[in-house]
């Protein structure tokens, strides 16, 4: 892990699934994929294999504009890094409302790459989303901020 | 809901084992320990542990109620039952289910008990808890892979958004540490039997911003019990029975394993709300009937938040509410008297159920006066988590 993307260390990597692996491959090219509920056309996340709105099981993957906004933060010390004497000691998760969403707000739990302090981030703040690999095809969606 | 059958059962005994630090009683084993907690519960309500003939637990508790029937020297085994969800807030649903095999008629003395050996890290099983390398399950590849591991991470993000809306401060969690050390210093029990202040809490190491390391508790060992019986078969034990006035269960809204997509009104929560409408309802009692009250407080904001499930104050008011010393044991609600999981020990809620009957008995470290309605309410978990209404009825 460089200093240039500030993600935790050591985290393991996610299983992939059928209900999971369209947004990683979607995260590969940058792009933000939620399922999309065939019946009422409610976006949803995290992955799941019924809609909240009408039960129905027949989804497919909907790509959204990718941008957003925090809805809350953390920041958690990593202490691999701190202990490699790194001054980027901390990391943070952040929930972000996802733009462009068919009924209850959709959030994603992830990490705003590009934010290194603990006054980098604030509630309202808005990002969009930028792909962090881990495997062949595959990856992470994150975000970075939006001037 | 107005025609649950109040006060069906009681509580008639309470024990717990030793308690001590993470990994501290692995040698000892975890039916030991239970087993240590169920005999101090019956001998507390003068009951022979042949005679209990029902368990009920939550949290995945590793032990078997079968494996504790022989151990005891039960006769015969009547009624046992596991919370399915809720993790370490299905203390309610525990009692919930103990509670109705009493008032069903399908066993005589169930005990309700929980027994922890840290041998692994609750705090890291999300994530770190599979060795390196090894998949994650799959749930958790929306939280782990981005750093979100920690329990302390559950409550510091509801935290953050509580503080965005309502302006609550790092100086009103710390009041809620400083509560529950300064109760602890009377508890022979407690773990923590030292004051800290507001400078002391703002020093501590950040654990996951903004919650420091005072915000939080310490994973222990031990076990608690408590005995549920019927009012008539109470009438021959020797304590006096703390009646079960009502028990809820009811879950959040999408109060599901990844809470960050639980509905916007009730995200900075224990997702209480409706179980505390469903208690109250049951027990036709409200907030202001409540004389004392034991949160579910493994992290500060948890009772910030709980005051405001629970009615004690409104939504996005639990900072200046605690504030003004309102949950000191001299205030308008004393909130865990005892110290609670931040001094005393972190059992997951049952040891809150144990101080509970004592303030209802009078025989609390730190006793109320004239308490007569107890109240328990849960943490923030994956549903069903709860709350449980006890009265005093002598």
């Amino acid at each position: 892990m460089t200093d240039q993307v500030n993600r935790p260390s050591g985290m393991p990597s996610p299983v992939v699934a059928p209900v999971n692996e369209g947004m990683w491959r979607a995260a590969a090219a940058h792009q933000l994929a939620v399922q999309h509920c065939q019946d009422c056309g409610a976006h949803r996340y995290p992955p799941g294999d019924g809609c909240y709105r009408c039960s129905s099981l027949r989804w497919d993957w909907a790509t959204l504009p990718g941008s957003g906004v925090i809805y809350s933060y953390i920041w958690v010390p990593d202490r691999v890094r701190a202990a490699a004497g790194s001054e980027a000691a901390y990391y943070n998760v952040a929930v972000v409302t996802l733009d462009g969403t068919e009924g209850e707000p959709v959030r994603m739990l992830s990490n705003v790459i590009d934010a290194w302090q603990l006054d980098d981030l604030h509630v309202g703040q808005r990002v969009e989303v930028v792909g962090v690999p881990f495997a062949d095809g595959l990856a992470l969606p994150c975000f970075r901020m939006v001037p | 809901m107005t025609d649950f059958p109040r006060d069906a059962a009681c509580i008639v005994g309470i024990g717990h084992s030793a308690y001590g630090k993470r990994g501290e009683f692995g040698d000892v084993g975890l039916p030991r320990l239970a087993l240590d907690a169920i005999h101090a519960a019956a001998a507390d309500a003068g009951l022979d542990p042949r005679d209990i003939d029902g368990f009920t637990g939550y949290c995945d508790e590793a032990n078997t109620p079968s494996d504790l029937a022989v151990s005891l020297g039960t006769t015969e085994l009547h009624y046992t039952a596991l919370v399915w969800g809720g993790r370490g807030s299905g203390l309610p649903g525990a009692v919930a289910s103990a509670y109705a095999a009493i008032a069903a008629g399908l066993a005589d003395y169930v005990v309700v008990v929980r027994s922890i050996v840290q041998t692994t890290r609750l705090g890291q099983s999300l994530a770190a808890g599979v060795g390196p390398g090894a998949p994650i399950p799959l749930p958790a590849s929306y939280t782990a892979p981005f750093g979100m591991a920690l329990p302390a991470a559950i409550y510091a993000m509801k935290a953050r958004r509580h503080m965005s809306l309502y302006g609550t401060t790092t100086e009103h969690l710390a009041e809620v540490a400083i509560n529950a050390r300064r109760n602890a210093l009377n508890n022979p029990d407690a773990r923590f039997r030292k004051e800290i202040t507001v400078e002391e809490h703002h020093a501590s190491r950040i654990i996951a911003d903004p919650l420091r390391l005072y915000d939080c508790c310490m994973e222990s060992d031990g076990a608690a019990a408590v005995i549920v019986t019927s009012p008539e078969r109470a009438r021959a034990l020797r304590q006096p029975p703390a009646s079960i006035r009502a028990v809820s269960m009811t879950g959040e809204y999408k109060w599901a394993t990844a809470s960050f997509n639980t509905v916007d009104e009730v995200y900075a929560s224990t997702g209480h709300r409706r179980a505390a409408r469903d208690l109250y309802a049951r027990a036709g009692l409200g907030p202001d009937d409540v004389d004392v009250a034991l949160f579910y407080d493994a992290f500060t904001p948890s009772v910030l938040m709980s005051l405001e499930d629970w009615g004690f104050c409104e939504v996005g008011e639990s900072g200046s509410f605690v504030a003004d010393g309102s949950i000191r044991r001299e205030g308008k609600l004393p909130v865990n008297p005892h110290g609670g999981h931040l001094a005393e020990v972190y059992l997951q809620g049952s040891t809150h159920l144990l101080e509970a009957v004592r303030q209802l008995r009078g025989t609390a470290c730190n006793q109320i006066d004239g308490a007569e309605v107890a109240l328990y309410g849960s943490g923030v978990g994956a549903s069903p988590g709860g709350g449980i209404m006890l009265r005093r009825t002598q």
